[in-house]
């Protein structure tokens, strides 16, 4: 009998062993040569191992207006879309009825469109002669278009909030269905008026589906550069931007990998906090 | 306390509740019994605020209710699931209540403790609902109800997640706590020995109608309708011919015995109707053996198809002209076996004699009856 067990584990044991090395090689591969750049001396200057591509990020108070704007816009971000997340998972868990498939599928496929072209549009709308500032030109709302609205940090997370949308509501949504209908019947019978029952119930029950979508989220915004490199401008220039030109346009891969290295630690530290919400008094034995 | 006007519940095109009228008085257990479908749950949530009623008027306290959102109502609601918040402890769970009403904090400490006290769990009140016992969370799910002294209790199925001891049990707890706390209570159960046990009066629903309204005693002992009588205590019911109707009747089983018995509303002399013969109320003879405790007594020739034992009493089928009769007797009378020739014996007197049943059921309730679904057709009418 253990020698069954034996042979089972040997042969699971084979059967994992080449994807788990070819996972590692590939991922902890490129973090640690990333790792390593941060703190490799310029090779103009000569070899050695230094810190003074940190120092210069911590420092530098062009880095860290940038780190703080881009701290500032994936947190808007993440909040304006925990505001339009709630009510709709809220809707498509409760009260969208028959066409709760429907408008799930709606909500999956809409991120199926490719990113570049749904940001194009995006400018398409935005922009000074776009939809939205020619109708509020023609409906004499506004004089002259709203500059604001492309290449800024607002177009930054107007365009974030459309695409991340979808990986925000699903599992806030996933969360909300699990809720035993009768717990807000409960809550309504007892007196509590609407947004107690949202405040006192739901919310408090929803909320490991709260923190997962924080974390599919809230940490991948933080590291983005497609967006703010294509609406943003100079208003919505964020790490992600400056890590790519240091690299690919400068190659000063220290600077570069030394930036990502700090996105890296708050991420995990985001990461840990998330994780700890989730499991407060409660709420983690909910799910 | 409870009043209810010709309430009709449509949903698309299903008629759940239909002009259904009666009231609940001051302190009354009431019970609302009926199998599932017959609308007694969509009633109650009527009063409770989460159905509003196609139409008809709902008046709660003398105030009209009919349209009153759950939350502002003088009534609270037990949940068949319980619906314990399973983020809040015991004493969270039972203070939300009293909290929404912005009463003083030492108030609603003192409406916990007195809840609880009520239902004997004050030392668990730290604990989660998740590591209570069924019947713990049954009386946390009461606690929480009660701590906001509602005018009326409403509770559906409360029991029915239990287990049968514990339901036996609760049953009698239920009873004093509402004879403690004074208050009515409506019971919705598809349970007849639930609602027979507890209620002061119960209502016997049947597709979205009251059947029959009336004590225990007077709907077990006088059922308004055929299908009263089968879904109460499983009656056997007998074709037989009127040839005397009232309280003195005669009626003629077959071409068989007559019978003294008592007529209920709606049949004349030479009409067709159903004896109801309770399966307690009868006794088995062996057919050559015609001395003894029964003679003298009617009685109908069969054969044993079924014996049971039950425990306390054994439960025979017997097969007669053209109808099976259950027989329920104390188990530890003589025993008879299966395909042994026997005589269903009946006392004389107290046996009661239905309209037959023309399979419209709901309306078939006796034409000279009012009609039962206002409410106001009662056992003692019949009595």
């Amino acid at each position: 009998m253990s020698g069954t067990a034996a042979r089972t584990t040997a042969t699971v044991v084979a059967l994992l062993s080449s994807p788990v090395a070819l996972l590692t090689l590939l991922f902890v591969g490129p973090v640690l040569a990333i790792l390593v750049q941060g703190v490799l001396r310029d090779p103009s200057v000569g070899p050695g191992i230094t810190f003074d591509h940190y120092a210069e990020v911590l420092r530098d108070p062009l880095y860290v207006r940038i780190l703080g704007r881009t701290a500032f816009i994936a947190t808007v971000t993440m909040a304006v879309m925990l505001a339009l997340a709630l009510p709709l998972g809220f809707f498509l868990a409760f009260r969208a009825g028959r066409a709760e498939i429907p408008l799930l599928l709606a909500l999956v496929l809409s991120e199926e469109l490719n990113p570049i072209v749904k940001i194009y549009a995006w400018r398409m709308l935005l922009g000074r002669t776009g939809l939205i500032n020619s109708a509020l030109t023609s409906l004499g709302l506004i004089s002259r278009p709203l500059e604001f609205l492309l290449f800024s940090s607002v177009s930054v997370v107007i365009v974030f909030v459309a695409s991340w949308i979808t990986y925000t509501t699903i599992p806030i949504y996933a969360s909300l269905k699990a809720i035993d209908p009768s717990l807000i019947e409960a809550a309504e019978d007892l007196g509590a008026g609407v947004l107690v029952r949202f405040w006192k119930v739901v919310i408090p029950l929803a909320a490991p589906g709260i923190f997962v979508s924080m974390l599919l989220v809230y940490i991948p915004l933080l590291s983005e550069f497609a967006t703010p490199a294509l609406v943003g401008g100079t208003g919505g220039y964020m790490v992600g931007n400056v890590v790519q030109e240091q690299i690919l346009e400068l190659g000063n891969w220290g600077v570069g990998s030394a930036l990502s290295t700090v996105l890296l630690i708050v991420s995990a530290l985001l990461a840990l906090v998330a994780y700890r919400l989730s499991r407060l008094r409660g709420l983690g034995a909910v799910a | 306390m409870v009043h209810l006007d010709s309430v009709t519940k449509v949903f698309g095109d299903v008629i759940a509740v239909d002009d259904v009228s009666f009231a609940v008085e001051a302190g009354e257990f009431f019970s609302l019994l009926g199998p599932s479908g017959c609308g007694k749950t969509t009633m109650l949530r009527m009063l409770a605020g989460f159905e509003v009623p196609t139409r008809g008027r709902i008046l709660l306290d003398g105030r009209d209710a009919t349209t009153m959102p759950p939350n502002r109502r003088p009534t609270n609601l037990v949940f068949q699931s319980y619906a314990l918040f399973p983020h809040m402890t015991v004493e969270e769970n039972v203070a939300f209540g009293p909290r929404r009403r912005r009463l003083p904090a030492a108030e609603v400490g003192r409406r916990v403790t007195e809840s609880l006290r009520t239902v004997q769990l004050e030392a668990y009140a730290r604990r989660y609902p998740r590591e209570l016992s069924g019947g713990q969370q049954q009386r946390v799910a009461l606690a929480r109800a009660l701590a906001n002294y509602p005018a009326v209790l409403l509770l559906d199925e409360p029991l029915g997640a239990l287990d049968l001891k514990l339901r036996e049990e609760m049953q009698l707890e239920l009873k004093r706590i509402q004879r403690e706390v004074g208050i009515s209570f409506v019971y919705v159960t598809h349970d007849q020995g639930e609602a027979l046990t507890m209620s002061d009066r119960l209502a016997i629903m049947d597709r979205g109608r009251i059947a029959q309204l009336g004590s225990p005693e007077q709907v077990y002992r006088r059922p308004a309708t055929v299908s009263v009588a089968r879904f109460l205590g499983s009656a056997n019911l007998l074709p037989c011919e009127v040839e005397e109707v009232g309280e003195r009747a005669v009626v003629r089983i077959g071409c068989g015995p007559r019978v003294a018995a008592v007529t209920g509303p709606g049949l004349n002399r030479h009409d067709r109707g159903q004896l109801v013969l309770r399966p307690e109320q009868l006794w088995l003879e062996p057919e050559d053996q015609r001395s003894g405790p029964g003679e003298g007594h009617p009685g109908i020739e069969g054969r044993v198809a079924e014996v049971v034992f039950q425990g306390a009493v054994v439960r025979y089928t017997v097969e007669t002209v053209g109808v099976q009769l259950n027989v329920s007797v104390p188990a530890r009378t003589e025993r008879v076996g299966v395909g042994e020739r026997v005589r269903v014996c009946w006392p004389e007197g107290d046996l009661y004699v239905l309209p037959e049943d023309d399979g419209r059921v709901p309306d078939a309730l006796g034409s000279g009856a009012r009609p039962a679904h206002t409410g106001e057709h009662t056992g003692e009418e019949v009595g």
